[in-house]
């Protein structure tokens, strides 16, 4: 079952890719890239992403096919290189397509939670306590002692206009992880 | 990339589609080169006439190749910008917004000093007429030029 | 293949069940993350399952997945909105709280990474004047955040010492007047400190900081004094005997002198020793740091740069000697830079790194004045325009802080820095936990808003962040790791009891 699944995968891929021209000459690697499969988003995405090694030319429409020339930067490169690097852009290709559909789907989720963020009420800070099985009886009322007088400046900033403690003194981070 | 050279004046010349690439993304891929090459465009119906003129002292067929590539590469890299841009724009003027507005604050975030209280005014007056002392007593008065001798090694103090 | 991973050929994509995330391959597992910045660490079986929508409910993966936000059907929006807010606190501060003023721009120094471009001690025109130095603290009390650090900077600060006294007095005479929280932090290379000076900094409250690249070998060889000699001893001798005056006087309430070293091509083979310097001085961190080719550095970049991956491998080194100082009990030294991640990672907060928020912290956490007024929006920003190039200049100390806040080169930064306004960050699984230096990639790469792909800056981080989530799976390592972020915690607790930058009154004996 799964072989047969595969097979399918397989036949479905090669409809969809035309098959990348290499000019070994020039260097350079040409994909046809169809935007009804791939959308225009993915595309140049992928096409961006390695413009890090390669040169990255565009041609075609921006409706249809996009078509994409990679040169890489380092000089006329070798058939098999090409081919490699077809393999790789193709990858780049397919993994850009799940990223954008992943993107669409979740947008409104991102700009809701953003606006809500944006004006949800500033947390009530508290500050840490470090680990108490560590302390003596002496450390350990030194720093509730420092701990009650940064709480009591906390509710004093609160209470006007006051932004949060830059310095990030927060709610201590074992109460919120340990289980 | 099809690609005309032309060494004596150290440029390099290709088309840009229009279909593919919008206008802007030409003028901030000119304008992200600009220190390196001078571009001329040409409007040529269905296409731009790109010439790049590369600043460099010398600059042969590699640099020129490279200079025509890393335009290329930029034209790639605004446009797709733009599409990031268009596609996350609420969230991005959400959390833009929101920092600078904040940042400026306003009126009621800021507490001001009266600054005609008599002793507030005595307490600044007095510091600037100690502090001007001191750095007549002790700042070098000298402003040297360019080229001035420096200091011998090992010296200590340049307050004397 | 590219600096964002590929999904593996066998995997049969079923989005319609997943909720926002990105995936990175880490080698031999995956870590997913999403805006929020909830992680998880995956074998690639299970990796698989996710992105194959093979994930069942009553499954723990599948709890795991739903409390993290990365399963649509149970997003839970209250608790991300929590989440997104605290992360992002820094959003609603009231404007910058970091000052930092260049003095002058004279040095005794000649550090070959100098981003500061420094001019030799004779050139007093580039002092701070007076008039310049009231109206630079008249400035800053305009600004609106209720805590202002004052920094000051170089060049050697040293060398216009008159006016450093004025600012810290002026300043703190107007914080008492209008309440405001004060603190005052002097960056000195300490070849020009003497014990009146040191007292007087004691009485004022003000904190010092200077810079150690390691032992004598390195630190010679990337900070010499003009016109030659040693400045190694000097930096020694100071840290030691301010750390002697402080533990002397525990009743001053005064603060231990910080160190900072800065990483070059001289530091690279040096990892351990420097750790071992900074431990031997009693430090409580050390912060491996890499240097940007900004101002002066990008001209000697071929003879004091290195590439991303020289850089990634001194700092997995050298942390890997550190954690091992940590488990095997001879030191508790902890690294700066990991802390600073790893709050952004495990706490999911805001350790205050201006390059690490988005937007970036550039005039709306932190702001640079230059000696004749001129207000820039980072210290390297003001780095550039000493190169020649004013772009980010964003006023004059006798403008309006509205004017500073709202202008067009401070909003621009703004929106460049944001991360999802920026191609690669978007689609990135480090993209909660780091941040974008539009001035960096200005210098860099001629554009504000960068090309990521063949960014410096990017492949750092990327690769700070990949060492990180590597060394989180380690048991031994996330051990000293949770140690320090306990810590890190309690030195801001302990630092908030005092009442910085107001002088200290002298106690009856």
């Amino acid at each position: 079952m799964a072989k047969a699944k595969k097979k399918a995968v397989k036949k479905a891929v090669k409809k969809t890719a035309k098959k990348p021209k290499l000019d070994a000459k020039a260097g350079t690697l040409t994909v046809d890239v169809d935007l009804k499969t791939y959308g225009l988003e993915a595309a140049l995405g992928a096409a961006y992403l390695v413009t890090d090694l390669n040169f990255v030319s565009l041609g075609g429409d921006r409706k249809k096919t996009l078509s994409v020339t990679l040169e890489p930067k380092s000089g006329k490169a070798t058939a098999a290189a090409l081919n490699k690097l077809a393999a790789q852009f193709q990858a780049e290709l397919d993994t850009a397509k799940v990223r954008w559909e992943i993107s669409r789907n979740n947008l409104p989720v991102r700009e809701h939670v953003a606006k809500l963020a944006a004006v949800a009420k500033p947390e009530a800070q508290a500050p840490a306590r470090p680990n108490e099985t560590k302390l003596t009886d002496e450390q350990q009322s030194e720093i509730d002692r420092l701990i009650a007088e940064v709480e009591s400046e906390i509710a004093e900033m609160n209470q006007t206009k006051a932004v949060p403690d830059p310095k990030g003194i927060r709610d201590s981070w074992e109460k919120k992880n340990l289980k | 990339m099809k690609l005309s050279y032309d060494l004596d004046d150290k440029s390099v010349e290709f088309r840009v589609p229009k279909g593919t690439y919008s206008e802007d993304a030409l003028r901030l891929a000119a304008q992200v080169l600009s220190r390196r090459a001078e571009t001329y465009a040409s409007d040529e119906g269905k296409h731009w006439e790109v010439v790049l003129e590369a600043k460099a002292a010398k600059a042969g067929k590699p640099e020129l190749r490279a200079l025509a590539g890393e335009f290329h590469n930029e034209l790639v890299n605004q446009e797709y910008r733009f599409v990031v841009g268009a596609f996350n724009r609420n969230i991005t003027d959400i959390v833009v917004t929101q920092a600078l507005y904040s940042a400026r604050g306003d009126e009621s975030t800021v507490k001001r000093r009266d600054e005609d209280d008599p002793e507030f005014k005595k307490t600044v007056a007095e510091l600037m007429k100690r502090t001007q002392g001191e750095i007549e007593r002790t700042m070098p008065k000298k402003i040297a030029d360019k080229g001035a001798p420096l200091p011998a090694a090992g010296a200590e103090d340049f307050n004397s | 293949m590219s600096r964002l991973s590929t999904l593996p050929r066998d995997i049969e994509p079923k989005l319609s069940q997943l909720g926002a995330l990105n995936f990175r391959d880490m080698g031999g597992w995956f870590l997913i993350s999403n805006d929020w910045g909830h992680w998880l660490m995956l074998e690639p079986a299970d990796f698989k399952r996710v992105m194959s929508g093979a994930v069942k409910e009553g499954e723990p993966l599948y709890t795991e997945l739903a409390q993290r936000g990365f399963l649509r059907e149970r997003t839970d929006f209250d608790a991300l909105v929590k989440t997104e807010a605290r992360r992002t606190q820094f959003r609603r501060f009231t404007g910058p709280s970091l000052h930092m003023i260049v003095v002058t721009l004279r040095c005794n120094l000649a550090c070959h990474y100098c981003h500061s471009s420094v001019v030799d001690p004779t050139r007093t025109d580039t002092d701070m004047d007076l008039e310049t130095a009231k109206r630079t603290v008249d400035f800053i009390f305009d600004t609106p955040n209720e805590t202002i650090c004052i920094e000051f900077q170089g060049g050697e600060p040293l060398l216009n010492w008159p006016v450093v006294k004025f600012v810290t007095e002026y300043a703190q005479a107007k914080a008492k007047g209008t309440g405001r929280r004060l603190i005052v932090t002097l960056v000195s290379n300490f070849n020009l400190m003497d014990e009146e000076k040191l007292d007087w900094l004691i009485d004022h409250h003000v904190s010092i900081c200077t810079s150690l690249d390691g032992p004598a070998v390195v630190h010679e060889a990337n900070r010499p004094r003009l016109g030659g000699g040693a400045s190694h001893a000097a930096v020694i001798k100071w840290l030691r005997y301010i750390q002697k005056r402080v533990q002397e006087q525990p009743e001053r309430g005064y603060y231990l002198p910080g160190a900072l070293m800065t990483t070059t091509r001289a530091s690279l083979a040096h990892g351990p020793e420097i750790v071992d310097v900074y431990d031997s001085l009693g430090m409580d961190q050390v912060f491996l740091r890499p240097l940007s080719p900004i101002g002066y550095a990008k001209r000697v970049w071929h003879d004091i740069g290195y590439s991303p991956a020289e850089f990634l491998k001194f700092y997995e080194d050298t942390l890997d000697y550190i954690v091992d100082l940590n488990t095997s009990g001879k030191s508790t030294i902890m690294e700066r830079f990991s802390t600073v991640l790893l709050t952004k990672i495990v706490k999911g907060e805001d350790p205050g790194f201006m390059d690490l928020r988005s937007p970036a912290g550039a005039v709306l956490g932190c702001i640079a004045y230059n000696y004749d007024g001129n207000i820039f929006v980072s210290d390297e920003g003001r780095m550039v325009a000493h190169q020649g190039d004013p772009v980010f200049k964003v006023g004059h100390v006798r403008d309006p802080w509205e004017s500073v806040a709202s202008h067009p080169t401070t909003r621009a930064l703004a929106l460049a820095s944001t991360m999802d306004s920026q191609p690669q960050c978007m689609h990135c699984a480090h993209k909660p936990f780091c941040g974008f230096d539009p001035v960096f990639h200005y210098e860099m790469q001629d554009s504000m808003t960068g090309r990521l792909p063949s960014s410096p800056w990017c492949e750092i981080r990327m690769g700070l962040l990949d060492i990180m989530f590597k060394k989180l799976r380690d048991p031994k390592t996330r051990a000293v790791f949770d140690a320090w972020l306990t810590r890190d915690e309690c030195r801001w607790a302990e630092s908030d009891a005092h009442e910085p930058g107001t002088p200290i009154q002298e106690t009856a004996a």
